[in-house]
């Protein structure tokens, strides 16, 4: 302090700060002036708490900035989405017609500009609220609040006549990276379908990927299979329909194809939240965001939907696939069996190597080669080492007439969980944990939780009236990840290079080099095409 | 830090954070009882650790202070579980650097059963750090055999290794894991090969360790740790020092002003500061803004099920964690 003189003091604490603009001159004495006019008994202690203010940036812009009265353009959208889910009208004054009071499920879903009023579709929906309740207490689920607007959104979805859909209900949240996904699983009317465009699966070539089909640029440079996908059975038995938000307009999940879930197995990838992202990774995935969730719902559907024994009765249909319902005469066991792996099942069968539950034959002209070519592709399929394979429990038996190399055991639904493999590379931890809503001995009317350690995020809660499944995760399955390696680097081409016989003739040769450069020369610049047929 | 507890569950349930009914009632007071009898400045809950069996853990973490000392910033935490969301019990956190990398290598979800021990093979190390963990990987189950060290009292078998000792005399409490002591160990009980002043299989590179025991609230402590550090997301400013260099809430806070960057979220325990999301591996945060709440959802893809979430109406933050307790190393193959 000794070698300042007060002009240099003052320009210092004049000198401004470079992040907020003003400097500390302005701040002491603006404190000072405080402090004086105040006239507070405490003035030591507001000073301390000014300093700390200051240190916070803290500057108060209430009432700076005016308040906008409307809509700020972004919110539009989900605003008039959240009118539509409580099916309210909005209550804007651009609506020229006064807003009618509602009755549930009897008005129309059109807005009201339509004279027209069309039926509403008759569905069923899963009881969420009474399951919510059984949610939350287990610990699982997506929290009441948004369990609500999840039923609104069944609701909606069901509504639609467009959709046709028959009995409805919330499979479950997929998380992203930007935005989630809300999936709803559904059974449609006869002759219903959504109207989402579906991405065809050629036929014809077997086993070669990276194939080029100009047909449709969707599939430009992604890989096709000739193994079919199961209409309407096995793992498409089910149409699936995801939201980001309860209240969004739901779209359609395409079916999945059988190399879509072969695919699957072997990538580990999170999704990103937009539908129409690119699932980059090796193997190349055939398809966008959009395929690759409908491909982990369907491993996840198969791998984790469980039910108890006895819950559904499998029946053979004539083309020998199996089709589980509701047996007619069930009822709940207590809880105290429930607690036991023993007393629940798989609801479906298990996805076979080939990336179907039902197993896909070759038509039999196609001829030996190429049932070995389908043996080979399960084997490569190998790859991504899953556990879905259980070596016991054959239900389904087809007269098997090829030879493959590799049998494939073929699980079929309804087998009990408690023979699910443990998980890979740890011993001992099983598939399935069990745990019930309280830890207090004897209290009643306790619900059962079973919780999926392959799929985290599975979840079955149970009592003795009901049970009901619900996934919300990232869509990861919980298993050593083993990235796949690239192909073997192709050989060279060993053979004699012979010139084809088949191309036109020999052009005349040229003419001697002299005359050759005099033409050159004359010609010029302009015209050089004829310089370069001489070559 | 602490975080409204209410708020938070209500803003992450939506992803999957849900506590089990009884366990959420039990909670508020619970955590309230357990501040008063700890006497600690904060207290907030840290998350649920799901188990094999059923019987999760609930954590939960409290500060005694938070200070600035020589520009670094220092937490004096401690640790808590529970099973029933009613007795909260204390957890100790890992005595060495050494104890915490080998919570850091167990394997597999927990089992509920906090008296499990795991045996647990430390991972394998860079050649430059090897040194300093020799002895210890070398040393075998050291543990089981420490207690009947213990009983037997037989001192007199340190003395034969003791050229292996100098270099580690840290530790000089009895704890299973001291690598020293330990170091005696396999000399008297294989009788087989070794022999008395061999100093143990100091050189020997090739013997591959047993496993060491890691009592499971351990590696639960240890695991709290490890994510704080990972994780520990907080928003910029919104934690202050106050003159006297602790780090307290800061009540004046209105928030980020771009709340849906990563820039403005930071490492709590990794520098604060100095130490934004924005700077981290590319791709291993998510986040997410839910219109028309203004509520912002940070999610980690390293650590799947951390969140931390921001609200802007309130101005109200915090973080959680809701796993298995296990580390997403695959994430190079699953961001886009």
């Amino acid at each position: 302090m000794a070698g300042m003189t007060v002009e240099d003091a003052l320009a210092y604490l004049k000198t401004i700060s470079t992040s907020t603009g003003d400097d500390a001159f302005t701040h002491i004495s603006e404190i000072v002036r405080t402090v004086l006019q105040a006239k507070a008994k405490n003035a030591v202690d507001i000073l301390e708490s000014s300093f700390l203010l200051k240190k916070t940036r803290f500057v108060s812009h209430e009432g700076d900035k005016p308040v906008k009265r409307g809509r700020d353009p972004s919110d539009v959208k989900p605003v008039k989405q959240f009118f539509s889910l409580f099916c309210q009208k909005e209550p804007e004054p651009a609506v020229k017609e006064e807003p009618k009071n509602e009755d549930e499920g009897e008005e129309e879903d059109d807005p009201p500009e339509e004279p027209e009023e069309p039926p509403v579709n008759e569905f069923e929906a899963q009881n969420m609220l009474m399951d919510s309740v059984f949610f939350d207490a287990c610990g699982c689920g997506i929290g009441r609040l948004d369990t609500y607007l999840v039923i609104l959104a069944l609701k909606q979805l069901g509504d639609d006549p467009t959709f046709g859909i028959e009995t409805v209900r919330f499979f479950g949240k997929f998380l992203g990276i930007s935005n989630n996904y809300y999936v709803f699983e559904s059974t449609l009317k006869e002759g219903a379908n959504g109207d989402v465009e579906e991405e065809d699966v050629e036929e014809g070539e077997e086993g070669q990927e990276g194939e080029e089909k100009p047909k449709k640029s969707k599939n430009w440079g992604r890989p096709v299979d000739g193994i079919p996908l199961e209409e309407g059975v096995g793992t498409n038995a089910m149409v699936y329909w995801y939201c980001h938000r309860p209240g969004d307009a739901c779209q359609k999940l395409p079916p999945v194809t059988p190399l879509q879930v072969k695919t699957a197995r072997q990538l580990k990838k999170y999704l990103t939240g937009d539908p129409e992202a690119e699932v980059s990774g090796y193997p190349p995935f055939p398809g966008i965001e959009l395929n690759y969730l409908r491909a982990q719902i369907a491993r996840i559907a198969h791998a984790t939907q469980i039910a108890p024994a006895g819950f559904y009765s499998a029946s053979e249909d004539d083309g020998g696939e199996q089709t589980v319902t509701p047996a007619e005469d069930f009822t709940m066991p207590p809880t105290e069996q429930l607690v036991a792996l023993e007393e629940w099942v798989h609801k479906n069968a298990m996805i076979s190597k080939q990336g179907r539950s039902t197993k896909y034959e070759e038509p039999e002209s196609e001829g030996e080669d190429q049932l070995e070519a389908d043996g080979e592709e399960a084997v490569e399929g190998e790859e991504g080492e899953d556990d879905e394979e259980a070596q016991d429990e054959e239900e389904e038996e087809e007269a098997e007439q090829e030879e493959v190399p590799q049998e494939e055991e073929q699980p079929g639904p309804l087998r009990p969980i408690s023979e699910d493999k443990d998980l890979l590379g740890m011993e001992g931890v099983k598939a399935w944990s069990i745990c019930k809503s309280s830890s207090i001995k004897g209290l009643k009317h306790q619900v059962v939780c079973l919780r999926s350690h392959l799929w985290p995020g599975a979840y079955c809660v149970a009592t003795p009236t009901s049970f009901s499944n619900v996934y919300v995760g990232y869509g990861v399955k919980n298993e050593p990840f083993k990235p796949s390696m690239p192909p073997p680097v192709q050989k060279e081409y060993r053979k004699q290079m012979v010139e084809a016989t088949d191309l036109p003739p020999k052009p005349d040769p040229p003419p001697p080099q002299d005359e050759e450069e005099g033409v050159g020369d004359e010609a010029g610049d302009g015209e050089e095409d004829d310089d370069e047929e001489e070559y | 830090m602490e975080s409204n507890l209410t708020l938070m569950l209500e803003a992450l349930a939506g992803q999957g954070c849900i506590l089990p009914s009884e366990q959420r009632a039990a909670l508020d007071i619970s955590l309230k009882i357990k501040k008063q009898d700890a006497g600690l400045s904060t207290l907030a809950l840290w998350g649920r650790v799901f188990t094999r069996t059923g019987n999760d853990y609930i954590l939960a973490e409290g500060t005694v202070s938070a200070k600035r000392v020589d520009r670094k910033l220092v937490f004096d935490t401690k640790y808590y579980f529970t099973q029933d969301g009613v007795l909260w019990l204390d957890l100790q956190p890992p005595e060495n650097d050494y104890r915490y990398a080998l919570c850091k290598s167990a394997k597999g979800p927990f089992t509920g059963d906090p008296a499990n021990v795991f045996l647990v093979v430390s991972d394998p190390v860079e050649p430059s750090e090897f040194e300093k963990l020799v002895e210890p990987a070398v040393a075998g189950d050291k543990s089981s055999s420490s207690v009947t060290d213990e009983k037997t009292g037989s001192e007199a078998d340190t003395e034969a290794p003791s050229e292996s000792e100098p270099e580690n005399d840290d530790n000089d409490e009895d704890p299973p894991g001291e690598p020293g002591e330990a170091q005696v160990i396999p000399d008297e009980e294989v009788v087989e090969g070794e022999g008395g002043g061999e100093g143990g299989a100091e050189g020997e590179l090739e013997e591959i360790p047993a496993g060491v025991e890691v009592p499971e609230l351990e590696r639960l402590c240890g695991l709290m740790k490890w994510i704080d550090e990972e994780c520990g997301v907080v928003p910029i400013n919104s934690l202050v020092l106050t003159p006297h260099d602790d780090l307290i809430k800061n009540h004046a806070f209105t928030g980020p002003i771009f709340f849906d960057e990563l820039d403005s979220y930071c490492h709590l325990f990794g520098g604060y500061m100095t130490a934004p999301l924005s700077k981290d591996l590319p791709g291993s945060w998510g986040c997410h803004v839910i219109p028309l709440q203004n509520d912002v959802i940070v999610k980690s893809l390293v650590w799947p099920g951390y969140f931390s979430y921001y609200s802007t109406t309130n101005h109200d933050w915090g973080s959680i964690y809701f796993g298995y307790g296990e580390k997403n190393n695959d994430i190079g193959f699953g961001v886009p």
